[in-house]
């Protein structure tokens, strides 16, 4: 499903070029369910970026669903974003003037050909992570669980294969905690979505499929 | 996409408040600053219906009895020097024609003759109000100018060659006459003059094309032909059109010391020679037209940079503040050009909407004081048609002239901030979030 081969990636800047990846390989198969960890700056967030199509690796190829996105347009990109990839921030990145049912449906604004009832496609999402009771709300008006609920809706409004959460319990207590985790395991196991997960917290990583662990912009062990 | 742009605005609404009066007022205030900014420029832009370049008047006047110089011949026939003065002018290098008037009868000057006439048929009972200028028969005021008649009315020429002796023909512009005889020839129709037991009867002989007397005015004049028995006079006044090529400024300076020495004809002398453009600017800053003027296109100049740089700042601002709403839009599919798009429209329906009520509140203003008139017609009754004078027109292109900035200066300043964003990395906006 995802395959990552000789992923590098140098941030430079005039005085300074920094490695936050070296040479990552790794694959990830369809259904699955898989962690990432280590400590902060050793390039998890980036490498899920790089999954994402966020950001572009400065070497190394990039494989969604069977398909290279090497030489893809910014066209391109995007709609594979949109129809392939889910995205789970840990800060939400909800957005503050649009009611929770208008956040979930912004994928599908961007969906192209899109002719059905974006509005009811919403209110599932939202139904399927226990918040249809306050779709007319905004985001200030929510708690972090709440809110990182809505993200989840919205990560899978569009169905897309690949979900990709970057410490979606980061900000949350132990208790909201453990019910976004639910969500996603309910996501992997019923929906068969594959799930690409950072997180620092070895209990959730725990419960996933597989761990992979960096250091230093290198991945150390599997 | 329009549903989302129209969603952004009414719930960012409390952001945007300022931004929306602003934008309310800024309509008002342009609306206010520009319509007579843009009604000064029409006028004076409007065609004058003759050639007003290479055009000197020379002013004559007469020696007194006091100056040494004085002839006091009684056996001079005035006429005579008059003609011999103007043949001399004629043979100063530079001339291509000249037509000599009565002195401050001259177009654009700053006196003006008001007729009352009455087409001569009895459904016509209101005596309207004309512009009127007298000339001299036997001139070529027509080729000085550089007016031409229009098809049917006879040649420049033969309306030159006419001696309108009898003092009841008339030449008239052809507005003037479409005015009284719509669709018709007016060559032979005739006007009633006066009220009474002076009551006459006027002929047109000739019809000429539109001109207007003045730079800032909107009248048509009617052309007054006839020999004034008291000319000539102590003073007249005589329009040289200069040669292809001369300057009336060095043709002027070369002209004066030669006048002083060559002029003297009898007790004729050159008081004074101007170019025509100075006639034009001493007539404009007579009337208050030149510091109106000046003032009105300043504060419109200065306005539109004010507009541009604080409505381009304010967009700048409001669109820099949602780089992290952006990185959102961007990861979950949007693509460039729908960010661009998002933002600018945005800024357009939000100036859009500004604009229709700051325009509907002038509008309220406006019903009760009129729009700016410009030095429109002086009373005169033959106006030159145009969309200064019809609210509804002027009221509609000043609106979209206004609306027309506003959007510029929107779009410019969400642009820059617009095409920034839609181009930077998604990561780094998120990053702003």
């Amino acid at each position: 499903m995802i395959t990552l081969k000789n992923i590098n990636k140098v941030y430079r800047t005039k005085t300074v070029e920094t490695q936050a990846l070296e040479n990552v390989n790794l694959e990830v198969a369809k259904g699955e369910f898989l962690s990432i960890m280590g400590p902060s700056g050793c390039g998890k967030s980036t490498l899920l970026n790089i999954i994402g199509l966020l950001d572009n690796p400065t070497s190394g190829t990039v494989e969604l669903d069977g398909r290279s996105t090497e030489g893809m347009s910014d066209k391109e990109l995007a709609r594979f974003r949109n129809e392939t990839l889910g995205f789970v921030f840990q800060s939400f990145h909800l957005i503050p003037t649009l009611s929770v049912l208008d956040n979930v449906i912004v994928p599908l604004l961007y969906r192209r050909g899109f002719k059905g009832d974006k509005k009811a496609l919403a209110r599932q999402a939202l139904e399927k992570v226990g918040l249809s009771h306050r779709m007319n709300h905004f985001p200030s008006q929510l708690s972090g669980g709440q809110a990182q609920r809505v993200a989840i809706a919205r990560a899978i409004v569009g169905n897309p294969a690949i979900i990709l959460a970057d410490e979606p319990c980061g900000n949350l207590d132990s208790k909201m905690s453990a019910e976004i985790m639910g969500i996603l395991h309910d996501l992997n196991k019923k929906d068969g979505r594959t799930i690409v997960m950072v997180t620092h917290n070895e209990a959730q990583a725990a419960e996933t499929d597989r761990t992979v662990h960096f250091f230093d912009g290198h991945q150390v062990t599997e | 996409m329009l549903k989302i742009i129209f969603k952004n605005l009414w719930n960012r609404r409390g952001r945007c408040a300022w931004i929306f009066i602003e934008l309310i007022v800024v309509t008002c205030l342009a609306w206010y600053i520009l319509d007579p900014a843009i009604v000064s420029w029409y006028d004076a832009s409007i065609p004058l219906g003759y050639d007003a370049d290479r055009l000197v008047v020379v002013e004559v006047s007469t020696l007194p009895s006091s100056d040494p110089r004085y002839d006091s011949d009684t056996t001079r026939v005035l006429a005579d020097d008059m003609h011999s003065l103007l043949t001399k002018l004629k043979s100063f290098g530079g001339v291509e024609n000249l037509s000599a008037h009565v002195s401050g009868n001259n177009l654009n000057s700053q006196n003006v003759s008001v007729d009352q006439l009455k087409a001569g048929i009895p459904r016509d009972t209101l005596a309207n109000c004309v512009n009127s200028v007298t000339f001299i028969p036997g001139q070529h005021f027509l080729e000085t100018y550089g007016i031409e008649s229009v098809p049917g009315s006879p040649t420049v020429e033969e309306l030159s060659a006419r001696s309108y002796a009898d003092m009841d023909e008339v030449l008239v512009t052809k507005d003037f006459a479409d005015v009284y005889w719509p669709g018709e020839n007016a060559v032979g129709k005739k006007f009633i003059r006066g009220e009474g037991e002076n009551q006459e009867y006027i002929t047109v002989v000739g019809v000429v094309g539109n001109f207007r007397y003045q730079t800032f005015n909107r009248t048509n004049c009617a052309v007054f032909y006839f020999w004034n028995p008291t000319f000539p006079k102590e003073d007249f006044a005589v329009t040289v059109r200069l040669a292809p090529g001369e300057s009336p400024r060095d043709w002027a300076d070369r002209f004066r010391p030669w006048a002083v020495k060559e002029m003297l004809t009898g007790n004729y002398y050159v008081k004074s020679v101007t170019p025509f453009e100075n006639i034009i600017a001493e007539t404009e800053y007579g009337y208050g037209i030149t510091p109106e003027r000046r003032t009105a296109w300043l504060l419109a100049a200065f306005f539109l940079v004010n507009l541009v740089l604080g409505v381009l700042g304010s967009f700048y601002l409001q669109t820099r503040r949602r780089i992290g709403e952006m990185g959102i839009h961007r990861a979950f599919g949007a693509r460039r050009g729908n960010i661009f798009g998002m933002l600018m429209g945005e800024s357009v329906l939000l100036a859009t909407i500004a604009f229709i009520i700051g325009d509907i509140l002038y509008l309220q203003y406006a019903l009760k004081t009129g729009l700016n008139g410009g030095h429109g017609n002086n009373g005169m009754y033959t106006v030159i048609d145009t969309w200064v004078t019809h609210f509804g027109e002027h009221f509609a292109l000043i609106s979209a002239i206004v609306y027309i900035i506003i959007i510029i200066c929107v779009v410019i300043g969400t642009w820059l901030p617009a095409a920034r964003v839609s181009r930077m990395n998604t990561v780094d906006t998120l990053r702003d979030e």
